[in-house]
């Protein structure tokens, strides 16, 4: 009796990983095709609101599991959408009226996986543009400790061969990133924030961006409208700034 | 990153609790079922704790032992399996002091082999370390010298942190173009002791002497006496 209850201590466990194992296997596949030109049209035509879709500009793939299709309304509104590869299908993770720059992230705003995709409006001619990752200065004292925050302030600069277009995001940006969180987060011991952040809030990291016309000069954006739209997946946004918010500009080249 | 001392603690925690474990069953006088010895350990760890800060640590204390009470009720019942089990019960909510010993002398020994006060606990291998420049204002042409940043870190010396005299000097009497960041570099793809838990944000001066690390939401400032870095033609 004894001997027989022995082996459920193998058994068990080994048949439940060769389940988990099949089911994994059968169900979660390796990307396939994308979908078809009518297919996809028929995706955003159900999310957008302000008319219909009329021409799809790209189908471009950021990575192996993430398509991004930048479109043209009858309107002549420049819209974005992006999908997913979920499990065994492509998943429409976003659709936008707006075409301006978004940092879209699979994998739960993993910093490894984002890329900043945009789709102008071809009219408003810009020609390239500077992306920012900033992070505010920051100076706190709390109980004797004391923690300075440098200012963060990194770009990336990128030329608008076309008005759409995507980047992934740079790797020093993701670098800095994922070692300020880890940095930030206290051992499993005094949560240094508990009562902290009600009085010294934390500075966070922003996005931002300065469109450029081909004449050197800040563009304004006339054509390109604003953010609306559906979104299910991670996107942030992209703030367009003004060069006096930035600092140490006279050293730009 | 790994810790060595909070792997010891464990490790040697449950090896004690095993030993008395081991000890109990034998002078048992009816074999109890292992499994269930098991889960009457398991049960008995349950407490409510008080976390009391001790030298910046979170330390728990065991006040009331909820799980051996939660086994009591269930078992009133039965006597005799009260009985077998109850001293595995009381060695489970046992088990909470002798973690906490443990970790009452970990702290020094974190200490002993891990020094808090030393740059090398922090920045230990910078085989692949490179920089990584966060702000306009800094030296786009400066390089990293490793081998004088292998020098520097022995002979750092560690001061006090004055995020608020660096913040103001920044920030006072100067505009936004023409802001300097104090530490406009991140000394990227170095790792701190083997072993020591940390996973550090190194942030190096704009003069290549100063070294901020950053870990747990702590940050400690050391000065060396040479520049690791080495400026190009600008």
């Amino acid at each position: 009796m004894h001997k027989k209850w022995k082996w459920l201590w193998i058994v068990v466990p080994l048949i439940l990983v060769t389940a988990g194992g099949l089911y994994y296997s059968a169900v979660v596949k390796n990307p396939g095709s994308f979908l078809s030109q009518d297919r996809i049209i028929n995706e955003i035509n159900k999310q957008f609101r302000n008319g219909e879709t009329e021409e799809i500009l790209d189908i471009e793939y950021l990575d192996d599991r993430n398509v991004f299709v930048p479109f043209r309304s009858n309107k002549d509104q420049y819209g974005m959408a992006y999908w997913e590869w979920r499990m065994n299908e492509w998943e429409l993770m976003m659709v936008s009226s707006s075409g301006n720059p978004v940092m879209i992230s699979s994998n739960e705003g993993d910093p490894e996986n984002q890329f900043i995709v945009w789709n102008l409006h071809p009219d408003d001619e810009v020609e390239k543009a500077v992306f920012y990752l900033t992070m505010e200065r920051n100076f706190q004292v709390s109980q004797g400790e004391q923690l300075y925050t440098p200012r963060v302030q990194m770009k990336e600069e990128i030329g608008f061969e076309k008005s759409y277009g995507s980047m992934k995001m740079p790797a020093d940006w993701s670098t800095y990133m994922k070692s300020y969180q880890q940095a930030l987060a206290p051992e499993d011991g005094i949560p240094f924030d508990v009562f902290n952040d009600a009085f010294f809030p934390q500075p966070h990291f922003a996005y931002g961006w300065i469109p450029y016309t081909n004449q050197n000069e800040v563009a304004e954006l006339q054509h390109t409208r604003g953010q609306s739209g559906f979104s299910s997946g991670y996107t942030e946004t992209i703030l367009q700034l003004n060069p006096s918010e930035l600092e140490s500009s006279s050293e730009e080249s | 990153m790994f810790s060595l001392v909070e792997s010891l603690e464990l490790i040697l925690g449950w090896s004690i609790i095993l030993f008395i474990a081991l000890h109990l069953y034998r002078k048992a006088e009816n074999l109890p079922s292992i499994w269930k010895v098991a889960i009457a350990i398991a049960v008995g760890l349950f407490s409510f704790s008080i976390n009391i800060p001790v030298a910046g640590e979170l330390i728990s204390l065991p006040i009331l032992p909820l799980g051996v009470w939660a086994l009591n009720f269930f078992l009133r019942k039965r006597e005799r399996s009260w009985e077998r089990y109850r001293p595995f019960a009381w060695l489970g909510f046992g088990a909470n002091f002798v973690f906490l010993i443990l970790a009452l002398l970990a702290i020094p020994l974190q200490n002993l082999i891990y020094p808090e006060d030393r740059l090398t606990t922090y920045v230990s291998d910078t085989e692949n370390a490179s920089l990584i420049v966060l702000h306009p204002s800094a030296d786009d042409s400066a390089a990293l010298d490793k081998k004088i940043l292998l020098e520097q870190l022995e002979i750092s010396n560690q001061q006090a942190v004055q995020s608020e005299e660096w913040y103001y000097d920044t920030v006072m009497d100067h505009e936004m173009e023409d802001r300097n960041e104090r530490f406009p570099y991140q000394l990227a793809e170095v790792s701190a002791k083997w072993g020591s838990g940390f996973s550090p944000l190194v942030f190096i001066e704009e003069d290549g002497q100063g070294i901020v690390v950053m870990k747990e939401a702590e940050q400690k400032y050391f000065r060396l006496e040479h520049s690791i870095l080495q400026r190009g033609e600008s």
